[in-house]
């Protein structure tokens, strides 16, 4: 009965919550992603494809945080709120279990999986102009998974799908870190050269 | 990246949205945009003159009433399946009422059939396909105006669930207009057409649903 009733209490919040992150409330914002993770991490530990790891999950969980920031104006503070992100769950986990259909079909198990995109050791510091240093470490600074998905789309030039099938990642997610990355490039560099 | 990390760069890029109109509000404006197209295509070709006489065919009127029931069932549906908390069964509505339409014309033919096996004659009727592809197009453009916010994550369904709708509803008012007295004939050339429409439009569904505004890379 408590449990019910806390639970109607969460709804309520929940959907007051994101009703104000739709209108641009950030601190709202921060707080619903914060209340909802043990929810979301919970459902997809339960749902997810037996034997997921713990990196596994959180990746799940990582692309429905992506993807509810992607389709957030299509929530309706009108209908319940855990519905809609339970839709959002159940999507992305028939992802993973496409991907993990598809990584059976086509990978094999390596010891040590090869550093695709480790930069070439430069032979003197000297022979780089400023600019290329500064790209380097601005470039240093994005996260694993930004740097991957600027490299894929930009600097590879790969389609959202081609990169999407290289990483395993969905191609919302490589939207997302491609964007974070061109945006944190941009700021490192001070002006709209990229 | 970190769970933590990622919620506080999604809460920067927090800038307010316009959320999507409702279901009902965007099925009501798509039925009406229809309802005038295709009310306007009636007044310019003007009502077959037997139609009357066919309204008195409860076959004719269950089969008439089944395909603008499939038309409004699918738009709903397209609609509705395009929300991340889209019920399961949202996909299966139209298919009742197109399923009753398709046997009634089944059931048609079949009766063409028994009463005369020779005289059943089958022709080419391009006409059929051209209006209800015409008349289908400002509607589906409504729908995929409506539907550029909304990223669907099972995009060939939705489009296929409204290209059957808005197809249907011109099939619906293409019978009013255009006499073609071989049930035959309006199975192959009206339920061929919805189906080249819907599997088109399943086709390309990733560049019709695409929501070019909130293109980040």
């Amino acid at each position: 009965m408590i449990e019910t009733a806390d639970r109607a209490l969460a709804e309520q919040e929940w959907s007051a919550l994101m009703r104000a992150a739709q209108d641009g409330d950030q601190a709202a914002y921060a707080k619903l992603l914060r209340a909802i993770l043990p929810h979301v991490r919970g459902l997809v530990r339960r749902r997810a494809y037996g034997g997921s790891g713990d990196a596994e999950i959180e990746d799940v969980v990582q692309e429905v945080l992506l993807s509810l920031h992607l389709v957030r104006q299509t929530y309706d503070p009108a209908r319940p709120f855990r519905p809609w992100l339970a839709g959002i769950v159940r999507h992305r986990l028939l992802d993973q279990a496409r991907r993990r259909a598809r990584r059976g079909r086509h990978e094999v198990a390596v010891e040590t999986l090869p550093e695709t995109f480790q930069p070439a050791a430069a032979n003197t510091g000297q022979d780089e102009s400023d600019e290329i240093a500064a790209l380097k470490r601005a470039m240093a600074a994005l996260s694993p998974g930004q740097r991957q998905a600027f490299e894929l789309l930009k600097v590879k030039g790969l389609s959202l799908k081609q990169a999407a099938a290289e990483t395993g990642l969905s191609v919302p997610a490589l939207k997302v870190a491609a964007h974070r990355a061109y945006k944190s490039l941009k700021v490192a560099f001070g002006r709209d050269k990229l | 990246m970190d769970t933590e990390r990622l919620i506080a760069e999604l809460v920067a890029d927090a800038r307010p949205v316009a959320r999507v109109w409702p279901v009902a509000k965007r099925t009501v404006v798509t039925l009406a945009l229809s309802f005038v197209v295709l009310a306007l295509a009636v007044w310019i070709h003007g009502v077959r003159p037997e139609l009357p006489q066919l309204l008195r065919d409860p076959r004719f009127v269950i089969a008439e009433f089944a395909s603008v029931l499939t038309g409004i069932a699918a738009i709903y549906a397209c609609f509705r399946s395009a929300l991340p908390d889209a019920p399961r069964w949202a996909p299966a509505l139209p298919l009742l009422p197109f399923a009753l339409w398709v046997a009634m014309l089944g059931s048609g033919c079949l009766d063409e059939f028994l009463r005369a096996p020779d005289a059943t004659h089958l022709g080419t009727s391009f006409e059929c396909l051209n209006t209800i592809v015409l008349t289908s197009i400002p509607p589906a453009l409504i729908m995929i105006v409506m539907l550029r916010r909304v990223v669907p994550f099972h995009p060939a369904a939705v489009a296929a669930m409204g290209a059957l709708g808005v197809s249907s509803l011109a099939s619906a008012a293409l019978t009013l207009y255009h006499p073609l007295n071989s049930a035959a004939m309006v199975l192959i050339w009206h339920i061929g057409t919805i189906l080249l429409v819907v599997a088109g439009a399943s086709l390309f569904s990733r560049p019709l649903l695409r929501d070019w505004r909130s293109e980040p890379v």
